[in-house]
């Protein structure tokens, strides 16, 4: 029947996430540079996804298999981002080109 | 305990542990799913130096409520399936049904920013912003829904679970915290950044 967590843990764990929404909130009125900003706010949703899996999904206590399903399509979804990075680069100097030519 | 019976309950909890292998599998490939249109969203936005901010085009503070709704239910559902291990029956049912009704809250909020979207022109035919705004929000949505009914059903069936068998419950909820995570990336990337 898997591993039984105390209530007490699953209350933490909800003051946690709403703290991490509010963190997520605070941290948009930040200016940090674009860059800056969208690695803080996905630093932070990876932090309260990370809290989901481990305890409300019990992945702190499987072992196994279930290992392998919830690690592949991460290392895929990476490998995908990865790859759009030359479509990206490539119509970014588009873009400014358009916007050279403009002025 | 007998060898025999040792026996058979590492074969219940063996077929327990593949329900529960197959929802994993099937996370998978939901994740997948969400992967095509988060890469479609992320080359669009950053090869588009002018991409506008969601944050003054989008209601944020009804996007952060509805992220609140969605955590709690997200932890109403692993009290229910702690209910569960524990055979407290009634409170399984309550759980179910409270994360079934967070749902439902969420689903209204959508359905009002949608409207309100809509009353002021924008659709997702507008531009690239609301196509992706649309396309995202709206398979998140619909995945709540499917939440919402598979929840539903669930309650409804909750005296027919026990702490030795509940591989229905367990299942809904990896299905519903899934939903959750994917709200926790939407929500700053469409809305705050």
């Amino acid at each position: 029947m898997g591993h039984v967590a105390s209530i007490r843990l699953y209350v933490s764990i909800l003051l946690v996430l709403l703290v991490g929404t509010a963190l997520t909130v605070a941290a948009s009125e930040i200016h940090l540079g674009r860059a800056g900003n969208i690695t803080l706010a996905l630093l932070i949703a990876s932090a309260k996804a990370s809290c989901v899996a481990a305890f409300f999904m019990h992945l702190k206590w499987d072992r196994g298999w279930i290992w392998l399903f919830v690690l592949y399509p991460l290392v895929l979804f990476s490998i995908l981002v990865i790859a759009l990075w030359p479509d990206i680069s490539y119509r970014l100097g588009d873009a400014a080109r358009a916007l050279a030519a403009a002025h | 305990m007998t060898t025999a019976t040792a026996h058979a309950l590492s074969e219940h909890e063996q077929k327990v542990d593949r329900a529960k292998l197959g929802m994993w599998m099937f996370l998978g490939s939901e994740v997948m799913f969400f992967t095509g249109f988060l890469a479609a969203y992320i080359a669009l936005r950053m090869s588009d130096p002018a991409w506008p901010s969601g944050h003054g085009r989008l209601n944020w503070p009804l996007a952060a409520a509805n992220t609140v709704v969605l955590i709690v239910s997200s932890f109403t559902m692993a009290l229910g399936v702690n209910a569960a291990q524990r055979n407290l029956t009634q409170r399984l049912r309550l759980c179910l049904g409270a994360t079934a009704l967070l749902g439902l809250v969420f689903l209204v909020v959508k359905a009002i920013e949608y409207n309100d979207k809509f009353h002021h022109g924008h659709y997702p035919s507008t531009d690239l912003f609301y196509g992706t705004y649309f396309l995202l929000t709206g398979f998140h949505g619909l995945h709540v829904l499917g939440g919402v009914i598979a929840l539903t059903i669930t309650a409804g069936m909750a005296n027919r679970f026990s702490s030795k068998w509940f591989a229905p419950v367990e299942n809904v909820g990896l299905y519903w915290h899934f939903v959750d995570i994917v709200w926790i990336f939407l929500f700053p990337t469409l809305y705050l950044l």
